[in-house]
């Protein structure tokens, strides 16, 4: 157990969390089930951190791998309604928060509608990851993950474009 | 989308601009603390049990000679060994979320193999198991062992035999599931 490197994952990463679990699972109950999920899995893999990749693409591989885990679970059960994310605040206006909620729902349920192995990558990209730190997530070539990414970007433009 | 680099950074914003709740690092902890205790005592549970076997197998290879001492030894040094074995299992299990996502696959793969594996192992080499034991306890010193005849006894093993052919057929069909899951989302990745 590593205690520093599972509290630093926690707090300098918990939104990233959010992100990723967002794009796989539209369920309000379901996500905060996947978020608890990555928690323990934090916390269980945190002794293999060994600083070999930065935290951020440590914690974006458990989270992945969680909800890769979780996804294949869920196959079988009726997916959820469109993603709504629920975002505001007490800081915000309505009209900044109907703007820019419309553009990010609509972006949460482009992701979320990809193929997997496209989503993993656009989470990353969307998360301005370098094209390194996705292949040491995935675990694939930087050549692959350059094609996957084109290919993410084609399929988000295509869907954001529709009305 | 004009601007393929201006609309990309526009997404990025939009999708970054989703919001933490304050609480979320607090939340997420105190599962862990509780996953922690739980596995802690999981562990425990399961250390004590073997332990508790190993004791028994000791006690009863006191009371004979010969083969069936030698296998009441090993089978004590057996139950030993089980608890460095498990807990480095679960090690093993835990630390596989922090392999890369395709490694993270291919173990969930190589689980569910093993799982079914042992699944079906379960349910056909458990009343093999039985057959065997009920033969060997007609034989030599093993006959004299306390229990030997008692209907309860007997009636409380066939139902424990029962309950684990159920328990790893249904175990045996779920990780047949994940296998074909498995398959089958592979076949959607691009």
């Amino acid at each position: 157990m590593s205690p520093s490197v599972f509290d630093r994952a926690l707090e300098e990463h918990a939104g990233l969390i959010e992100r990723v679990v967002a794009a796989y699972e539209r369920n309000p109950v379901g996500r905060e089930d996947v978020k608890q999920d990555i928690a323990l899995a934090l916390w269980r893999a945190a002794p293999a951190w060994r600083g070999d990749c930065t935290l951020r693409t440590f914690v974006a591989r458990i989270a992945h791998n969680v909800c890769v885990s979780h996804i294949r679970r869920s196959l079988r059960e009726p997916r959820g309604d469109e993603v709504n994310p629920g975002l505001a605040s007490d800081a915000e206006r309505p009209d900044e928060v109907v703007a820019r909620s419309d553009l990010m729902r609509r972006l949460i349920n482009a992701v979320a509608a990809l193929p997997q192995g496209l989503r993993e990558v656009a989470t990353l990209v969307l998360e301005d990851f370098s094209t390194q730190e996705i292949a040491q997530a995935l675990g694939l070539s930087e050549a692959a993950v350059f094609t996957r990414v084109n290919r993410a970007k084609a399929a988000l433009r295509a869907m954001m474009v529709k009305p | 989308m004009t601007d393929d680099g201006e609309e990309w950074a526009r997404l990025q914003a939009a999708w970054r601009a989703q919001p933490t709740p304050d609480d979320a690092p607090a939340r997420y902890r105190a599962r862990a603390a509780r996953e922690r205790r739980s596995a802690v005592a999981e562990a425990a549970l399961e250390s004590t049990l073997a332990l508790a076997c190993a004791a028994a197998f000791a006690w009863w290879a006191g009371d004979m000679a010969g083969v069936e001492r030698a296998i009441l030894i090993i089978l004590a040094l057996g139950a030993i060994a089980s608890v460095p074995v498990a807990l480095v299992l679960r090690r093993g299990l835990w630390q596989a979320y922090g392999d890369t996502m395709a490694g993270h696959v291919a173990f969930l793969r190589r689980r569910a193999r093993l799982g079914l594996w042992f699944a079906r192992f379960g349910y056909l080499g458990g009343p093999l198991g039985a057959a065997v034991g009920a033969a060997l306890a007609g034989l030599g010193d093993f006959a004299a062992l306390p229990g030997q005849g008692s209907g309860v006894l007997t009636a409380l093993l066939v139902a424990g035999l029962g309950a684990g052919c159920w328990w790893s057929m249904r175990k045996a069909r779920g990780f047949q599931r994940s296998l074909a899951e498995l398959q089958a989302a592979d076949a959607h990745d691009p």
